[in-house]
């Protein structure tokens, strides 16, 4: 014992003696990640390059079934992953920027108001949706959206005047719904998020601006906007996955009406959990190729966001 | 010299604009007003349709307001849906041991990460975080073949060990939190002749308590919503968490229209009972969630 305190004279006290330990503490963290990150998204990989049908057991080994890139192949003559990346892309296009512009906007100005027990109210209700359980945020709305009894309609009707029935789950509004009951659940994540970001910005640079003569609105983009550009980053890498967005349309139209919100997560889902011989090696490939796009959009992003700050 | 023209014309300026100012404040509010109107409006009707009967429900234009609130669409899920009060149950298990399981593993592994010295901390602690940007592709189907080799597909425990893996913001919270201990607290413990496992145990565990109230809290809210992945890993309807079996709701809903309980009512007090326990947890502990976000992913 005494001469670990003599260790300890140089403020490291016994760490040379205890390394095992460390390694004992990590492991069981590190071998669930292992198992359950490392491993599944290598086996995901290598699962894209076989002929994997879930219900052919002897198609499930990787020699078996090995058929190098006719997934792929496959996948270029496959109409409906065509169509279902456009469903994607169009539902990225709703999405992302409404969910990074408004919440910009609204941290802002809950950012403004000066009295602290509203901007507490404030926050805490805007961030209310983002815990809700994604199925029941989506279906709270799917009754909303109900053509006949939902009250959006019912209070559209009362403002304009007149009985107005809107499909807003029919062909040409189901997308822009979804995207829109998304939003509602998300949009306060980020809102926090950014005002946290303006919260810690340094008053003295208002003052500073204000000097300058840069005043209001004027110092909210010259000095506020590039502030949180680090903010701005961190929800872009955090939406990467939007492009397979999936559950969304699982629950709140089921892909429908047609194909309409079909998106290419929805798809590849269905083709591995639900279709036929439940083709998980062809539904891996998809995945692969979209999350490679995915990587490629975000690359652009940080290139984009990294020049600008240059 | 700036340092004393600033305060002068802070002053000047707000003076001058003061009444603006003033206005302008109401303005602000009123337009957040607005937006909370936005937020709470689903929740809230909701709500009330859960408290409505028929007649009630489908009228030309509904109000938000119940005239005749009645219990009965609580005891229609409760007595002729046995399966939601099993949901309920699911989804209770499955947090209950998620949330302590990702508490124990992400605490224990968190604890070297910050504090000792090894081969491999940095570089470890690097590919944990590396590991959100990496896209999941085909993570979900090798996840459900892995499952099914350990023959823990279409089970709670299976699901739960799965959901256990998922370390990255509980680790980066909980190591975040340790680094906010005073150094000297455990250097004096040290010298006082205490092992690394007493020093973890006695000090560094206790002192630590706020970040696990965070990790709890945001792992239990997280899971009791997740869709998906349960959805995937679990075939019987009967194994659900109410997360995932209340998108079954609806179909029952229709189906038991000759009830005496209206479709919307039913399933209005079904959408309740699966939201009502986030929320609850979300406005009586609020702070800390707003904690998690600060001391979790904005520190990456």
């Amino acid at each position: 014992m005494a001469d670990r305190a003599l260790v300890g004279q140089g403020g490291r006290v016994g760490r040379p003696r205890i390394n095992w330990i460390a390694y004992v503490l990590v492991a069981p963290a590190l071998i669930m990640w292992a198992v359950f990150n490392v491993y599944t998204v290598v086996r995901g990989i290598t699962m894209a390059f076989q002929d994997y049908r879930f219900l052919y057991p002897e198609t499930q080994g990787l020699l078996n079934s090995f058929n190098g890139i006719d997934n792929f192949v496959e996948m270029l003559g496959d109409r409906k992953v065509g169509e279902s990346l456009i469903v994607s892309l169009k539902y990225t296009a709703l999405y992302l920027p409404a969910s990074v512009i408004l919440p910009v906007i609204i941290a802002s100005l809950i950012a403004r108001v000066t009295s602290e027990r509203l901007a507490s109210l404030f926050r805490v209700i805007v961030y209310m949706p983002a815990v809700l359980p994604i199925a029941a945020a989506m279906l709270v709305w799917r009754k909303l959206y109900d053509p006949q009894f939902g009250y959006l309609n019912v209070v559209i009707s009362k403002l304009v005047g007149q009985r107005v029935k809107i499909l807003w789950l029919g062909p040409q509004l189901a997308l822009t719904s979804t995207a829109i009951a998304a939003l509602w659940k998300g949009f306060g994540y980020n809102t926090l998020l950014f005002l946290i970001g303006i919260y810690g910005i340094n008053a003295e640079l208002y003052d500073a601006a204000a000097v300058d003569g840069c005043t209001g609105v004027r110092s909210w983009w010259y000095v506020t906007v590039p502030l949180l550009k680090p903010i701005f980053t961190l929800i872009l890498v955090l939406n990467a996955g939007i492009l397979g967005a999936t559950e969304q349309m699982m629950v709140m139209t089921g892909g429908g009406p047609g194909d309409r919100t079909t998106t290419t997560g929805l798809y590849l889902w269905r083709v591995s959990f639900q279709y036929g011989d439940l083709r998980m090696g062809y539904a891996a490939a998809v995945a692969l190729v979209l999350g490679l796009i995915s990587m490629l959009m975000s690359y652009v992003v940080f290139k984009v966001m990294r020049s600008e700050r240059a | 010299m700036t340092a004393t023209v600033r305060p002068a014309a802070r002053r000047l300026i707000s003076g001058g604009i003061s009444i603006r100012r003033h206005m302008g404040q109401w303005i602000l509010r009123a337009i957040l007003i607005a937006l909370v109107i936005v937020c709470l409006f689903p929740i809230l009707w909701v709500l009330s349709s859960s408290f409505k009967l028929r007649e009630e429900l489908y009228q030309a234009t509904p109000s938000l307001l119940v005239r005749n609130p009645s219990l009965e669409n609580y005891r229609f899920i409760v007595k002729e849906l046995p399966e939601i009060p099993l949901m309920l149950r699911n989804a209770t298990e499955l947090c209950i041991i998620v949330v302590v399981g990702k508490l124990i593993l992400s605490t224990l592994a968190a604890y070297p990460l910050a504090r000792m010295d090894f081969p491999g901390r940095e570089a470890l602690f690097l590919i944990f975080i590396l590991s959100i940007f990496i896209p999941r592709a085909g993570g979900l189907m090798a996840t459900y073949e892995l499952l099914n080799m350990l023959r823990l597909r279409n089970s709670i425990p299976g699901l739960a060990l799965y959901w256990c893996g998922q370390l990255t913001t509980p680790l980066f919270i909980m190591r975040q939190t340790f680094l906010g201990i005073p150094r000297e607290v455990e250097d004096a413990a040290y010298i006082d002749g205490a092992s690394t496992l007493q020093v973890i145990l006695r000090i560094a565990v206790p002192m630590s308590a706020t970040g696990m109230v965070v990790v709890v809290l945001n792992e239990f809210v997280f899971h009791w919503g997740e869709y998906l992945t349960a959805y995937t890993m679990i075939d019987d309807s009967s194994k659900y968490p109410i997360g995932v079996g209340i998108a079954l709701v609806r179909g029952w809903g229709t189906t038991f229209t000759s009830q005496m309980t209206a479709t919307y009512g039913a399933e209005s007090a079904g959408y309740l009972v699966c939201i009502a326990p986030v929320i609850i947890v979300f406005v009586l502990l609020q702070k800390w969630f707003i904690r998690g976000l600060t001391e979790g992913i904005l520190k990456f």
